[in-house]
């Protein structure tokens, strides 16, 4: 529908001379797609030929968008990128009125002794996930106090060392601590935790776990 | 002769005592700690978990009368269950997002799956298997407990489940796996996840970053450069994806909230049910068992008096008090069954109030899904478009048959 319109305004022009060129291609063996109307491609009878629809950008058999004539491939591509963004966020809205709909649901806590369950209603947003390099380690939308929940609540939980300098990082990272390649999980959340630790006994003795965890007293 | 007496005194009084007496066991819920976290983790370490629903694992022919496995009720706990398991694992922060995904072609780095062998408030048995992105297997085991009288008590903690045991066990479990995994191994899994994904939307793009290697894993072939526009997009697709997954969720969620009350009132009183039934059972057959042996030991002890001497009348009266121990003890035995009409009642009762609720996940699952499912093919036609626009190629491609779950890891285990 949104091609058809768009194609209005050039079609008379550009009409007869599309026209001309199904038929040429129709008479090379083309098929009998062609010129068929406004509405783009007969794709019936394995016909490969002619592109149908007036104006706007052409569908071709295999689903893919086509182009306005005379478009650049930058401007194809930039009309593209829109369609996809302006899809996306049509998207994006359809999922909001979902939410917004789950939100009206009320749920009935009592048998978890009253205590609100953390997937919470309508919570779930872009702005809780986490985009992160190649995927995973995303936080659901929104978990904590759920049942058999036992989270660290955020104020317990370290900072992260992400923004730090190196400088920074440098001056809390003690002289005998190595650069391991092969750390494990466990020896980099405590390298990591001692790092972000502000308060200095602490992080010493977090840095002395490290110690002990990779034998290195 | 007087050993002869008291043997019969002694026989009759057991068979009286034992028509009598019932059998009672002390149950304690059995419980394990679970697991947490007392560090966070860095984000880049952690694995995201996808929990397929269960498998219900009702039998072929199944009949719910003697089996006492009933499908709907089986159909409302392989959804239940899935989500209480994400709701411990989230518990421990040793993950990033747990979801209970639709279907296994959802992109995730972990997918859990299980099957329930038996759930009747009382025994819980469920098969639970592991498997990452690259299709590593990675563990398959049988988790089993028994409830008590105090996994339904009125002042337990009801954050825990009744069947909780079973859930930590299986959340340990698998940080206990993650742990043998090296940071480079969990890294390549992170990747292999979001290539399946990429490679599903935009196969002509990402379709050969991905094969299977000579055991018949997932591995990288090559990785798209960090600043190429097209995994941008991809990524805010993935975006997308995982949002229409927590959407789901947030019905799973109210399917889960819903459900709670009445499920562990069917569990609770089924298992009081089935406590009564088995132990009604046991006594009937130990009554039975001491009926014949006075019976047979009575009979077999010889008596030289004459017709009236009070041995004989004490071995008719130990034979006749056998014989009705063993009468009674069928009687007792037929009993039983009052207690299998109870969990029968007891799971159409629960069943008609959990069918509507089930139907209503589905459809929900049905119509978010082929949703989503309509717009990423849209996405595809888009993406292969400006795919074509950006490098000048122009393959031919069906776009209706995406690759979501063409490389498909071998399985084992």
């Amino acid at each position: 529908m949104a091609r058809t319109q768009q194609g209005i305004g050039f079609a008379v022009g550009t009409r007869l001379v599309l026209a001309f060129t199904c038929l040429m291609l129709a008479a090379c063996g083309g098929g009998s797609g062609g010129s068929g109307g406004a509405n783009g491609t007969d794709c019936e009878g394995g016909a490969t030929g002619g592109t149908g629809g007036w104006g706007g950008p052409d569908q071709s058999c295999d689903g893919s968008v086509g182009q306005y004539p005379g478009e650049s491939e930058a401007d194809r591509k930039a009309r593209l990128e829109k369609t996809l963004d302006e899809s996306v966020g049509g998207f994006d809205e359809v999922l909001a009125e979902e939410q917004r709909e789950i939100s009206t649901v009320g749920r009935n806590t009592e048998g978890f002794g009253g205590q609100e369950g953390g997937a919470g209603s309508g919570r779930v947003g872009l702005g809780s996930q986490g985009s992160g390099g190649s995927g995973g380690g995303n936080g659901s939308g929104g978990a904590s106090g759920e049942p058999g929940s036992v989270a660290i609540p955020p104020e317990e939980k370290q900072a992260s060392i992400g923004g730090m300098s190196d400088e920074e990082i440098k001056s809390r990272t003690p002289e005998d601590i190595p650069d391991l390649v092969s750390e494990d999980i466990v020896a980099k959340q405590l390298r990591e935790a001692a790092i972000s630790e502000s308060d200095p006994d602490l992080r010493e003795r977090l840095w002395e776990e490290y110690r002990s965890y990779n034998d290195l007293n | 002769m007087r050993t002869n007496l008291q043997l019969f005194v002694a026989l009759i009084l057991s068979a009286g005592f034992m028509s009598g007496c019932t059998v009672s066991e002390v149950i304690h819920a059995e419980t394990s700690h679970l697991d947490v976290a007392s560090l966070q983790i860095s984000e880049s370490l952690l694995l995201d978990v996808g929990i397929l629903n269960f498998d219900a694992g009702v039998p072929n022919n199944n009949d719910s009368e003697k089996s006492r496995i009933y499908p709907e009720v089986r159909m409302a706990e392989a959804r239940y269950l899935p989500y209480h398991i994400k709701t411990t694992l989230q518990g421990t922060g040793f993950w990033g997002a747990v979801r209970v995904v639709p279907s296994p072609d959802v992109s995730t780095d972990i997918l859990v799956s299980g099957v329930i062998d038996q759930s009747d408030g009382e025994f819980i048995t469920v098969r639970l298997k592991a498997v990452d992105a690259t299709g590593q297997f990675w563990f398959e085991n049988s988790y089993t407990m028994q409830t008590g009288i105090s996994s339904y008590a009125e002042y337990r903690d009801k954050t825990q489940d009744p069947y909780q045991k079973v859930f930590n066990d299986f959340a340990n479990d698998l940080h206990t796996h993650v742990l043998t995994i090296e940071p480079q191994d969990v890294a390549r899994i992170r990747q292999v996840s979001e290539l399946k994904f990429f490679g599903d939307m935009a196969p002509d793009v990402f379709g050969e970053h991905l094969a299977l290697n000579d055991e018949g894993r997932i591995a990288v072939q090559r990785l798209p450069a960090e600043n190429d526009p097209m995994v941008d997009r991809m990524r805010q697709i993935r975006e997308r994806d995982r949002l229409v997954v927590d959407t789901l969720n947030e019905h799973y969620a109210n399917f889960y909230y819903g459900i709670a009350l009445p499920y562990e009132g069917w569990r609770k009183r089924t298992r009081e049910q089935s406590v009564a039934y088995r132990q009604t059972r046991q006594s009937a057959m130990r009554r039975a068992l001491i009926g014949a042996a006075v019976v047979v030991g009575s009979a077999s002890i010889s008596t030289d008096g004459g017709y009236y001497s009070a041995e004989r009348i004490a071995k008719n009266v130990a034979i006749n008090k056998g014989w009705n121990t063993i009468i009674n003890s069928f009687r007792q035995y037929r009993s039983a069954n009052i207690h299998r009409e109870e969990i029968k009642e007891l799971s159409e009762s629960f069943v008609a109030e959990a069918a509507p609720m089930v139907v209503q996940v589905q459809g929900e699952t049905l119509r978010l899904t082929g949703t989503a499912e309509a717009q990423y093919e849209s996405w595809r036609k888009l993406l292969r478009d400006i795919y074509e626009t950006e490098t000048g190629f122009a393959e031919i491609i069906q776009v209706s048959d995406p690759s979501r779950g063409q490389l498909q890891p071998q399985p084992t285990g």
